[in-house]
C-alpha cells in the first residue's frame, strides 16, 4: 500500500471490513448454488465465476494489489502467464481423443495387484490412482 | 551490518526488499499449487466418472472452515493496521484472534479426516480422494507454516517492534500477504472439491 497516513488507515479498515462482508455473502451464494443441482457444466461455471470474485477481492483489498508497485505487476503476469500455461496443459489433452484414450488405457492394464480393468472402473476411476504407480515401474 | 532496503524502498522497484521477497515466494507457491489443480483437471476429465464433492465430503464442515479463513484474513489485516496506527495492544489481540481462527481449521480438519479414515476412505481408495487429501493436505501444511510465522510474530518476534517499528509492520505485513495467499488457495478448493 501507498500511502500509510492514519486516516488512510483507517479508511482502509472500514474498506476491509466491506470487503469481509462480500466475501462471506458470496461464500453462502456459492454454496447455495450448489443445492440447486446444476448441470455440471454450469455448475463449474458460476462456481469458478464466485470463486474468481472472491479471489479478486482479496487480491486488490488485503492483499494491496489496488494501489501496488509496478514491479509486483509485472512479477504476477509473469506468473499468470505461466498459471495459464498449465492449466491449457489438459485442456490439449482434452482436445485429442486419442492421447487421453492411450494415456488412460495404458495406465491402468496391469492387472496384477487383482483390480478390474481400466475401463470397467464404475467408480470415481476407481484404483486408477493404486495402478499408475506400477504401469510407470512397467515402462521403465 | 544492516540489511538494505528493508524499511526504505529500493529505487529501482520502489518496494521494500522484504515485500518483493515474499511476492516472489507466492509467485512459486501459486505454481506449486497451479501443477495440482492442473493435475486435477487431468484426473477428472480422464476419468470415466466423477463424484460430485458433497456425497463424499462434509460441506456445512467446509462452509465453517471457509468463514474461519476468511475472518483470519481480515483479523491479520486488523493486527497490521493497528501497528501503523501505533496501538501494539490491539495488534497482539487480532494476531492471536487470527491464530485462533487458524486452529479453528485445523481442528475441523482434523475432524474431516478422521471421518474419513473412519470410514475406510482413504488417498489410495479412487483418483477423486487422492487428489483430495494432496490438496488439501498441502493446504494444511502452508496453515501450520502461517501459524508458526503468526505466532513468532505475536510472541519472541514482537520485540523488534521496540527496536525498528517500521521493519516489525514489514513482517506483519508480509505474514500478512502468506497467509491472504492461503485464504485464496482455499476460496478456489472449496468449490473445486467439495460443491463440484
Amino acid at each position: 500500500m501507498a500511502g500509510h497516513g492514519e486516516a488512510e488507515i483507517r479508511k482502509y479498515v472500514k474498506t476491509c471490513i466491506a470487503v469481509f462482508s462480500s466475501l462471506m455473502v458470496l461464500t453462502i451464494v456459492t454454496v447455495a448454488i450448489s443445492y440447486v443441482h446444476l448441470d455440471t457444466p454450469s455448475a463449474i461455471a458460476v462456481a469458478l465465476i464466485v470463486a474468481t470474485v472472491k479471489a479478486s477481492l482479496v487480491a486488490l483489498f488485503f492483499m494491496h494489489l489496488i494501489s501496488e508497485r509496478h514491479a509486483i505487476y509485472y512479477l504476477l503476469c509473469l506468473t499468470g502467464l505461466f498459471f495459464l500455461l498449465l492449466m491449457y496443459l489438459p485442456s490439449g489433452w482434452y482436445h485429442d481423443e486419442m492421447k487421453i484414450h492411450t494415456v488412460w488405457s495404458v495406465l491402468p492394464q496391469p492387472a496384477e495387484a487383482g483390480h478390474h480393468g481400466g475401463e470397467a472402473a464404475g467408480h470415481a476411476g476407481e484404483a486408477v490412482a493404486d495402478e499408475a504407480a506400477p504401469a510407470a515401474e512397467a515402462h521403465h | 551490518m544492516e540489511i538494505a532496503h528493508i524499511t526504505k524502498p529500493h529505487p529501482e522497484t520502489g518496494l521494500v526488499n522484504s515485500k518483493l521477497g515474499v511476492w516472489l515466494f507466492l509467485a512459486s507457491e501459486v505454481m506449486l499449487f497451479g501443477a495440482l489443480f492442473s493435475s486435477y483437471i487431468i484426473m477428472r476429465i480422464g476419468s470415466t466418472s466423477w463424484p460430485h464433492g458433497y456425497t463424499i465430503l462434509n460441506v456445512p464442515l467446509a462452509t465453517v472452515n471457509t468463514f474461519a479463513l476468511i475472518s483470519s484474513s481480515v483479523t491479520i489485516v486488523l493486527a497490521w493496521a493497528s501497528l501503523k496506527l501505533n496501538d501494539f495492544g490491539k495488534f497482539r489481540l487480532y494476531m492471536s484472534a487470527t491464530i485462533a481462527l487458524s486452529f479453528v481449521f485445523l481442528v475441523i480438519k482434523y475432524f474431516e479426516y478422521t471421518a474419513k479414515f473412519a470410514h475406510g476412505l482413504y488417498p489410495s481408495t479412487n483418483t477423486f480422494l487422492a487428489i483430495y487429501f494432496t490438496m488439501t493436505g498441502l493446504h494444511g501444511l502452508h496453515v501450520i507454516g502461517g501459524i508458526i510465522v503468526n505466532a513468532y510474530l505475536l510472541g519472541p518476534g514482537s520485540k523488534l517492534w521496540h527496536r525498528s517499528p517500521d521493519q516489525f509492520a514489514n513482517r506483519v505485513e508480509g505474514a500478512g500477504l502468506y497467509w491472504h495467499f492461503v485464504d485464496l488457495v482455499w476460496i478456489f478448493l472449496f468449490p473445486v472439491l467439495y460443491l463440484l
